[in-house]
């Protein structure tokens, strides 16, 4: 008997202790005005064979994919309360669950998206309070809830601003390309896009820079408009580094000493001009507009393109990266982060060059893969090395040189594995 | 120099073609589009430079025009209704560069109260020198929030390039006044949606799943 009472006993407190709650759903579509750059226009005379970024999906209200949407409650009991949580799904249209406490039906929820990936892999952030970095949130519709039942709301249309179209480029960044690495499947997360960035250290107005180490990108001023160059590029070298942490050379604007971190340094690169950059970084920003660059088209394309613009890439031989230089290029050529993304491309592609036989055809995967060749342990200064541009110490670059193309094609598979591709564009590295 | 546009010229998109129809290389024809009178006002040239910065872990590749939106704030001006403000345009690069620019004013709600234009046609800046020109907003503009988008198409014939900067205003009892970028975001409405009557038809990628990059 005794057992029995304690049993009852429990049930009671179960009772008791139950939560009262009055729930309901909201279902919608959320939109926002695209004005992208960097899309493909069969109109402009470009082939987009393989191109994962048409002219259609650049412009004009376009779904906002897998983003975080939440239901609050105004006014109660705090300034707003979340009642329920879910993200959009492919084409912007999501179904979320609201619950709030009590036996009442609330007066008026309000729905909005948070720019958060569904996975955290990204997020667009502003400078908050205390150095604190706060996701931007989007009123999507407001409606009047109903117990037990799903209420329609939208579909609706955030006006063009920055903040939706980094989200957007960063998403398309993560769907058509990283998620394909199982490398980044496990370690890409809870990167911060932060715009506008205020902070001491910004880079300058229309441009971007990212910390691989903090998982921070940073915009200012207006560069959300062309999202290759910098959206994606920069999540490239996020991805560069999660896949094996070194640290930056900086070495730009050869051949002036120009190591990124000098207040003296008056340079900036360039993809394609003047002397080139030194290897360590051309091979670095090569690299990371290659990375970028397959979220726009995959291996299949016949003239892809890289560029910073807000409209399509020129016709221009400037901007085709399945071009090959050849290999006389001369020694500031060679220099050039461009080659770096074209050798990097045809190691990747399934097209074959014009002027020669390209038949490798390395995954996106197995090139991020290959950078955790580069060599860690102790010593990893020295030739091969993930950090081979700095002294023992990681105070000084003693070889500006370093971590080059050259370096990776010995870790992508075997050294002579895309030998051809690494000679046929101008053999943009160095031991 | 002055000249004032009495009327749009071309889309916003033409403008990038017309620096490739300098060029011969337009694969498209520029078009004509209505709207509402524009009053660009055009001014002189002058050299102005800005050293770029360089930090954190790779930066983007830099412009090789320098696009910048300024403006005198309400109490250095003489006038409170027109917002004057200066639009400078810096060659970076070591050649000449045509260049052609236009600029809209949207309300935050991203309808367009002036569309795109360029202005003030194709033009040429020397090796590192800055072009300097002085716009000014239309007057009587009701309150509310706005931004001015400044577009720009440059190219050596060998390199061209688009890129775009804005300035962000608001109009306050009849006052026009810059904001911070920060602050106007919070003030606007720009992160609140419209309404559609209808979705979008939504066009899935080929291989929205299953094709591997």
């Amino acid at each position: 008997m005794k057992f029995i009472s304690s049993a009852i006993g429990v049930a009671s407190l179960l009772v008791t202790s139950q939560a009262l709650a009055v729930s309901g759903w909201v279902s919608g579509q959320a939109f926002f005005e695209s004005r992208q750059g960097n899309y493909c226009d069969t109109t402009l005379g470009m082939d987009c064979t393989a191109s994962r970024f048409p002219v259609s999906k650049a412009t004009g209200d376009q779904p906002l994919r897998d983003v975080e949407v939440v239901v609050t409650l105004i006014d109660f009991p705090s300034p707003e309360l979340v009642v329920g949580v879910g993200f959009t799904d492919r084409t912007g249209a999501f179904t979320v669950r609201w619950e709030v406490p009590g036996t009442t039906v609330p007066g008026l929820l309000t729905v909005k998206t948070r720019l958060r990936h569904k996975e955290n892999r990204f997020r667009v952030v502003y400078t908050g309070t205390g150095f604190s970095d706060a996701v931007y949130e989007a009123a999507l519709d407001a409606f009047v809830p109903v117990a037990d039942a799903t209420v329609a709301a939208g579909p609706s249309s955030i006006p063009f601003s920055e903040m939706t179209n980094i989200y957007d480029g960063a998403e398309r960044t993560w769907w058509e390309g990283l998620r394909h690495s199982s490398l980044m499947v496990n370690t890409f997360s809870d990167v911060r896009l932060r715009y506008p960035d205020t902070f001491p250290g910004a880079p300058p107005a229309g441009n971007a820079s990212a910390d691989g180490a903090a998982k921070l990108i940073r915009f200012n001023g207006d560069n959300a408009r062309a999202p290759q160059g910098r959206i994606s590029h920069e999540m490239g070298h996020i991805a560069s580094y999660l896949a094996n942490p070194f640290k930056f050379c900086g070495a730009y604007n050869r051949p002036d000493e120009c190591l990124g971190d000098s207040t003296a340094c008056t340079g900036d690169w360039s993809l394609h001009g003047g002397n080139g950059e030194w290897y360590c970084a051309s091979f670095e920003e090569g690299l990371a507009t290659f990375i970028g660059d397959v979220s726009y088209y995959w291996h299949q394309a016949v003239r892809p393109t890289t560029c910073v613009s807000i409209f399509a890439c020129t016709s221009l031989p400037y901007d085709d990266v399945e071009l090959s230089l050849g290999t006389g290029c001369a020694n500031n050529t060679k220099h050039r982060p461009i080659n770096v993304d074209r050798y990097l491309r045809d190691t990747y592609d399934s097209h074959n060059d014009a002027t020669y036989v390209d038949d490798v055809n390395f995954g996106l995967g197995a090139i991020l893969t290959a950078l955790q060749g580069f060599g860690t342990g102790a010593g990893n200064w020295h030739n091969g090395g993930i950090n081979e541009p700095w002294d023992a110490f990681l105070s000084q670059i003693d070889d500006k040189e370093g971590r080059s193309a050259r370096d990776f094609r010995k870790v992508l598979s075997s050294d002579s594995a895309t030998a051809t591709q690494y000679e046929q564009n101008c053999s943009p590295g160095h031991d | 120099m002055k000249a004032v546009f009495e009327k749009p010229l071309l889309t916003y998109s033409s403008v990038a073609t017309l620096v490739l129809v300098g060029l011969g290389l337009a694969a498209n024809p520029s078009e004509r589009t209505p709207g509402a009178p524009a009053q660009w006002k055009i001014g002189r040239i002058s050299s102005h430079g800005v050293a770029p910065d360089l930090s954190g872990n790779g930066c983007g590749a830099a412009h090789a025009i320098e696009a910048t939106l300024l403006a005198l704030p309400a109490a250095d001006r003489t006038g409170s209704e027109e917002l004057p403000f200066t639009v400078e345009l810096k060659n970076r690069t070591e050649r000449a560069r045509s260049v052609v620019y236009s600029l809209a004013v949207y309300e935050d709600t991203g309808d367009a109260l002036i569309p795109p234009e360029p202005a003030p046609g194709l033009f040429e800046i020397a090796s590192n020198r800055a072009a300097r020109f002085e716009h000014g907003v239309p007057s009587r503009l009701p309150d509310g929030y706005y931004y001015s988008e400044l577009s720009v198409a440059s190219s050596d014939k060998e390199r061209s390039e688009m890129s775009s900067t804005t300035l962000y205003f608001s109009v306050k009892e009849g006052t026009a006044e810059v904001m911070d970028v920060a602050e106007w975001i919070t003030e606007s409405n720009v992160l609140v949606a419209r309404p559609l009557a209808k979705p979008p038809r939504v066009v899935p990628q080929p291989s929205e799943s299953g094709d591997v990059p």
